[in-house]
Formats: structure tokens, sequence, C-alpha cells
């Protein structure tokens, strides 16, 4: 049986990788008593797939996972179950049943939001957001997947929506941002906050910014 | 204190080796503890939580109401940079205390080159490293392990060590501690405990050519010889089954259940074969409950036994058996590791490795007949050759092969030796699969053989390291064979491995010198400081020959006589003289002495 998760990660559980979830998550199922459905061939896996990795550090309420169980559950009971497996900081907030001919979530996702607190003290206002993104193109860094260099990309195209809200919190200012999510296009908040520096000259501390996902599609 | 942390958590490579909060983690009041322990491993979270001896200390510790055990590992280079500069202090995982506000902290000892690290942790925690620096505002500082069996390197820093078996002593110290007002009044009650070694009521003589004359006793009811820790019977002992699930990738990450304790094989350079005798057995039934419990509360998708030789106890075969059936229902990998190749063992890696073959390991130790039994390993040619024959058949692809150079009485021809089985074994290779048999990999390790206390060769001269590094490139040369490859060490830490392993009181003094000249993470190739240790040796005195390369001669006396193994010296003399094997004393006692303490349950029963 097929089922959407939506859970939330945030405290310490911000801190754990990617991989590190898949691990967590299937050992989550084997201490629930969940059989997933295994994938066929030489090396069996367990059938868990994330719509979208979240950066280290990243705290979401609206993380995505699909799985294929052997047996069927109802959606609240299932939820219940595997939310009880889980350490603090994760929360399962819905267990949804899909079609079998469901495609993969991972394929369905194109964009998500992000709510970025980060101190007074850099400076970033709305005039420098408004500059920031009237210019022609912005050029920002990637890596490449495989050859691990930077390449110079227009991320102008992916950035669907940016700006600061009117309420500070604690000295914070409060950015929210829409960006490009999947596997057609896909825009890192940290490509994207690096050229935001780069614009307005400033050098923000890793230490000093907090980035939330609140929304994933 | 949290929000300092949380400030450099995000600075730092995997920041999870510190937040804590792992599932079966233990979640306590402190404030309702009447012991706060620390359980500390002087290396990174990683190699720390791969090590079964903490969730089984840190299980009995937390099963006492009164006490919290937390755990306090060597944080990796970058967060100590970071917490320096923060001025952040050694903290704990669970809660994140202070490791100073801590009642005890208790290191384990595992290996001698992560000593600088212990003396790196408690600067970093703010605790004077000096016991005699320390007055009773500091924890109690304790360390037990293989290593402690020679404590004499690390008396400066420790108020006690725990000798032996852990289980039973390590509860009866936190009972102890916290009926005692002062710590002085706790060392002299500790001290009548067997296993328990208070090395500040000890002053140790010399003679003049450094050699140890006599142990001096400073308080008159401390015992002359500390025995170790023994439990007659591991079965009743409580064995964790709620073991803590790292989120990071760590060395081991498994299920784990120790089948055994002990060693009836007696191979002459063998420390834990000689220090943790005799024989435990648990139960098959035992095992399997605590296996399939250990699942469950766990999730892990590997198991594996635990024991210095798999397929040694009694009731191995119908034991694999099950665990091979139960494992493939819960999709679960069953790790069997040092198994012995005869042909039940091979119809069962045949079954867990199916598909995944690695490479099948073979631990001959010695490279002729003759040097395996100087060393007392009864594994043969045949033996190897049968069984290389069988997993080649079976389709096995890779061969890897263990040996130890620096062995005493070792010739060239015994290097030799090493070739002719690898060159043996390729023709195997060849006769099955023909010339062009397809891939097939030959790896040797070679280690240099490092003399250990409590064994029969610990009065071996250990080889210079200029002789190492002549019979590597012997070796090299002699193993450029195509299919081949050969691994070895060519570092000096074996020789410094050989100083704090047979070390006294003075070679304390050069672990803080070296730890002064920037030394740490030691058995970490890319952190290994030799100049920092050159440095030492000139600044203290001290040679490192006297240590390592030193033939001692039976009438001397060693720095770590005052531990008593109950293996008895005659036992070790004979054997150290002894060029032929020495029965598995399944097929009958061979007075190693340990009997006079225990009764081994295995003694003679091949015979029945």
């Amino acid at each position: 049986m097929k089922y959407l998760i939506k859970f939330s990660k945030d405290g310490m559980m911000k801190y754990i990788s990617h991989l590190d979830m898949i691990r967590l998550f299937n050992r989550a199922f084997k201490r629930a008593g969940i059989e997933l459905e295994h994938s066929q061939g030489f090396n069996p896996h367990p059938k868990l797939v994330f719509a979208q990795p979240l950066s280290l550090g990243y705290t979401s309420d609206c993380e995505l996972a699909q799985i294929d169980t052997v047996e069927a559950f109802k959606e609240d009971m299932l939820a219940h179950m595997i939310n009880d497996q889980m350490p603090n900081g994760i929360s399962i907030l819905s267990c949804k049943k899909q079609e079998k001919e469901t495609k993969s979530i991972a394929a369905g996702i194109t964009e998500a939001a992000y709510i970025i607190k980060l101190p007074e003290k850099y400076h970033i206002s709305n005039e420098v957001i408004r500059d920031f993104i009237s210019q022609e193109e912005i050029i920002a860094y990637k890596k490449q997947k495989r050859k691990k260099e930077l390449k110079a990309v227009n991320i102008k195209p992916m950035i669907r929506e940016i700006g600061i809200s009117n309420d500070m919190v604690d000295n914070n200012i409060i950015m929210n941002i829409k960006i490009d999510c999947g596997s057609s296009s896909n825009l890192n908040p940290d490509v994207l906050l690096k050229a935001l520096e780069a614009f307005a000259d400033v050098d923000i501390k890793p230490e000093d910014i907090e980035i939330k996902r609140i929304l994933l599609q | 204190m949290m929000k300092d942390i949380e400030k450099l958590l995000k600075r730092v490579e995997k920041p999870a080796r510190y937040t804590g909060g792992e599932v079966n983690s233990v979640i306590k009041n402190p404030a309702e503890a009447d012991v706060r322990f620390a359980f500390a491993f002087p290396d990174t979270y990683e190699i720390g939580m791969s090590y079964m001896g903490l969730q089984i200390l840190y299980n009995i510790l937390n099963m006492q109401d009164y006490v919290y055990c937390e755990r306090v590992f060597a944080p990796a280079m970058d967060m100590e940079k970071l917490m320096r500069e923060e001025n952040v202090p050694l903290f704990s995982i669970e809660t994140k205390t202070p490791i100073k506000e801590f009642d005890i902290l208790g290191f384990t000892l595992q290996y001698e080159m992560s000593y600088t690290n212990i003396l790196n942790m408690l600067n970093l925690a703010g605790i004077p490293m000096m016991s005699a620096d320390r007055d009773d505002s500091y924890p109690l500082l304790v360390a037990g392990g293989p290593c402690a069996f020679n404590p004499e390197p690390l008396t400066d820093f420790f108020d006690l060590f725990l000798i032996g078996d852990g289980e039973e002593v390590l509860p009866a110290i936190t009972d102890l501690y916290r009926k005692c007002d002062s710590k002085k009044e706790f060392l002299k009650k500790a001290c009548q405990m067997t296993g328990v070694y208070v090395p500040s009521f000890y002053d140790v003589k010399y003679n003049e050519d450094g050699t140890v004359a006599a142990y001096i006793k400073k308080y008159e009811n401390a015992p002359e010889k500390v025995g170790k820790c023994l439990i007659d019977d591991i079965e009743p002992l409580p064995f964790p089954t709620k073991n803590i699930v790292p989120f990071i990738d760590v060395v081991h990450d498994r299920a784990s259940v120790e089948s055994f304790r002990g060693c009836t094989r007696g191979c002459r350079f063998c420390q834990a074969g000689m220090i943790y005798r005799p024989v435990r057995e648990r139960k098959p039934e035992t095992i399997l409950a605590l296996a399939e419990e250990q699942l469950k509360n766990t999730g892990h998708e590997e198991l594996s036994l635990l024991s210095l030789s798999t397929s040694d106890h009694s009731c191995f075969e119908p034991l694999a058996l099950e665990l091979v059936k139960k494992c493939a229902e819960k999709h679960v990998n069953l790790s069997l590791p040092s198994l012995r190749l005869d042909s039940f063992s091979f119809n069962v890696l045949n079954e867990i490795q199916k598909y995944k073959k690695s490479g099948l390991t073979f631990a001959p130790e010695a490279g002729t007949q003759r040097l395996r039994n100087v060393i007392n390993k009864s594994i043969t040619e045949e033996d190897i050759y049968g069984a290389v024959r069988k997993a080649i058949e079976l389709g096995w692809k890779q061969i890897k092969l263990y040996f130890m150079i620096g062995l005493p009485t070792e010739t060239y021809e015994d290097l030799d030796g090493i070739a002719e089985i690898a060159k043996n074994i390729l023709d195997i290779n060849y006769e099955i699969n023909g010339r062009k048999g397809g891939r097939f990999n030959v790896t040797v390790s070679v280690s240099n053989f490092v003399p250990k206390p409590h064994t029969p060769f610990q009065w071996f001269g250990q080889n210079t390291y200029e002789e190492f590094i002549e019979k590597h490139k012997y070796l090299s040369e002699k193993l450029r064979m195509k299919n081949v490859t050969f691994h070895y060490h060519d570092s000096p830490i074996s020789v410094l491995e050989a100083v704090f392993a047979r070390g006294d009181r003075k070679t304390g003094k050069l672990l803080v010198q070296a730890y002064e000249n920037g030394c740490v993470f030691d058995s970490w190739s890319e952190f290994f400081n030799m100049e920092g240790w050159e440095k030492a040796f000139k600044q203290t005195g001290l040679s490192k020959d006297f240590y390592a390369t030193r033939h001692r001669t039976y009438d001397e006396v060693m720095p770590w006589d005052i531990i008593d193994s109950y293996i008895s010296k005659n036992f070790l003399i004979s054997e150290n003289e002894k060029s032929a094997i020495t029965r598995d004393c399944r097929s009958g006692c061979v007075g190693c002495g340990i009997n006079r303490k225990t009764t081994c349950a295995l003694e003679g029963i091949n015979l029945k």
C-alpha cells in the first residue's frame, strides 16, 4: 500500500543529514513493525522515497516521504505508529493513502517556500531586496553535481517570490522566499543567499541565520 | 550552555556527533541523581559508539536509579578549535552539562594511542590532569578496559583503575561513592574491593638501570597485588537490549550480542586470550532472545555476534542456523566475524553473503609452520589451502590474509613463507579458474608485532623501527605479484604502542610532554606527529629502546606485576620457552592457573 507521509523536522534534528534521515526512517519502521515492500534485484532496498532533501541545519514543517507497505493500515493509525518511534524533533503530521499507480512524489515537486530569519545588523532591507531582484541577471555559483566545481548560473528565473516582512522578531528580519525546487529546476536557498550577500556586500555568519521550509509542492 | 553549543554546531562537520537525543539514549533528571557519571571514550563519536562495552556499562549504570550515566567523546579537531575560541568547556552528550560538574568521570582504555586524547579532553573540560592537583571539587577520575591491565603510564592522572569485568564492580563503585564523604575515605574503602587499583597508595622504587625494584605500599590496608574482577558466569548479567541508535553513520552500526567472553586457543602474542580467561558462554537461547529484543528496539539492519572467535561457541552450529533463518525473515544482514573456515562455516557464509561476497579473511599471523607453532597459532597451510579452494569454487574473488612481523624467533625464511602462501593461493585460483580466471585478488596485510603485558611474549624486545622498515621493503619485493595487494603501516606508531603497552610510571611524564608538544589523535595517520614524540623523549630523557626493544629477563619486576590476571607467571614462562603447540584447553587443562579462581566450564569438553 502506498502512503504519503507529511512530517516536521526541528530542534536538534536539523543537524541530521538527508542520508541519516533515510536510515532513521527505515529503523523507525522496523521498530514499529511496519514492513515495507522491497525493491527487486541483488540488493533489495525498502521502498521509501523522500520528496526533496532538506539541507543540513534547516528546519521544516512540510517534509514529504512516500512508503510502500506490505500490509494496509488506517491512515491515523499508521501516523501514530510511526510517530511513536520518532526521536524528539520529528513529528508525523499526517499519513495519506495513495493509489497504487501514484507516481513518485519526487517527480511532482516544483516549488518550495522558506522563511529566513537573520539579524538586523546585516542591513538586508526591502530596498536591498528590491534592487537585488531588479537586476537583469542574478549570477550565483552552484556546485556541479559530479565535478564539484562552481559554475556561474543566472538564478533570477528560479526565484518566484522574495520579500521581507514588516515585523521583526527579536531584532531579526524575516525574509520570505518561494523558489524552484525539484528535478527539472532547483535552487538551494544557500545559493540564493550567497548571491544576496555578494550583492549587498555583507558576510553573513552561518550561525546567525535560521532557515525553515514552510512549503513543498 | 545549550545556546553556546548551538552557535558552534552550524560551523562544524557532522554536528550530530554532539547533539545527542538518539533513540534509546537515556533521559533522567540530573537533579534527582545522587551520582552523575560521565562515560568517556577518548576518540570521536563514530569510534566510541561502535564500542559495545559502552552500551553494556551505560545500560548497567543507568539501571541504578540513583545514577545518571551520560556519554562524552573526544570532539573532532574542528569542534575543538571552536570550543577553545568560544570558551565552551567539554560537555556531556545527553544534557550538555560541563564535564567538570560530574561526580565521576570514567574513561575506557581500548588503545594506548588514545592516551593523549585523554589529556586533551581533561584540558578541554578544565580539569587538572594530575590527580595530585585535584581536590574534592573535581570529578573522581576512573579508568577501565583492556589497557588498564598495565595502568602504570596513566597513574599520575587517574584516581583509580578498575581491572577486569566491569559489570559488577562499576555499580559497586558508584554505590560506595555516594556513601562516602570524601575522596580520601572513598579511595581507602574502594581499594579493598577486588579489581580496584588506587595508584596513589603505592610508591615505586627503581633500580639504577631504570627497571622497577619494588612497589612500596603507602597505605597499609592496600592489597599487595590487585586481582582482576572475574565474573564466573556471564549468563545472568544484564545485557543491553535497548541500545542507543546513532543518527550518523558510525564504524559498527548494528545490533550486537556477546556470545562468549574469553578464548581457549592460547595464542602466545594475544593479550585478550590471556586476560579474559576463562571462556564463559551465553546460552544459545539467551543469545537469540537478546538479538531479537535488540533488533525490535533498535530497528537495526545488521546483527553481529561479539566474541574473540565466533565459531568456538560450543553450540555454534545450531545457533548460527537459527540466526540465519531469523535474519532472513526480518531483512536483517547477519555478520559473523572471525569464523573458522570449516565446511559448516562455508555453508553459513554462502547463505548470508549470497550475492555480496565480501572478501574471505584468514589470519595465519606467521608465514611458516615453525613460527606458527612458536606463537601457538594452530592453523596449518592445509587448512588454509583447503578453505581457499572451497571458497574459490563457491565464487569468492577476494582472499585477505593477516600476518604479523617481528614475532619472536622470526627469520627472513618466515617472511618468504608469507609470499609463498600468497603465491600458492594465486595458483589455486589459476588451477580452478584458468590463467584468465578473471578478477581475483589476494590482499596481504602485515602489522608490526607489539609485545603485550600479561602474555608469554611480555619479556620480548620488539624489533627496531629500522628492522620493521627492512622487513617491509623485503616483503614489498617478494609480494610484487600480479593480483596481490600488500598493505603495511610504515609508521613508528608501533614503537610508541610498545612503549605504552609495557610502560612504567615514568612514561606518564612522556605522555604529558608529548601532549604539550601538540600530539593528539595519534591513531589518526593525518594527525600523527612523530616529531612531537621524538622531542618528548629528548625532553624527558626517556629511552624508546628501554621500553620497546629491550629484552627483559624473567627475574625483572614488571610494572604491571601489581596487577594479577590470575594467569601464573610460570605458565607464561613455560609458554614463552615452548616452540611447539600447546593444546586448546577444551582438550584438557593446560595449567594456566585461572582455575585457582574459578571453574572452567569448557575445560576438557572435547574429551567427553
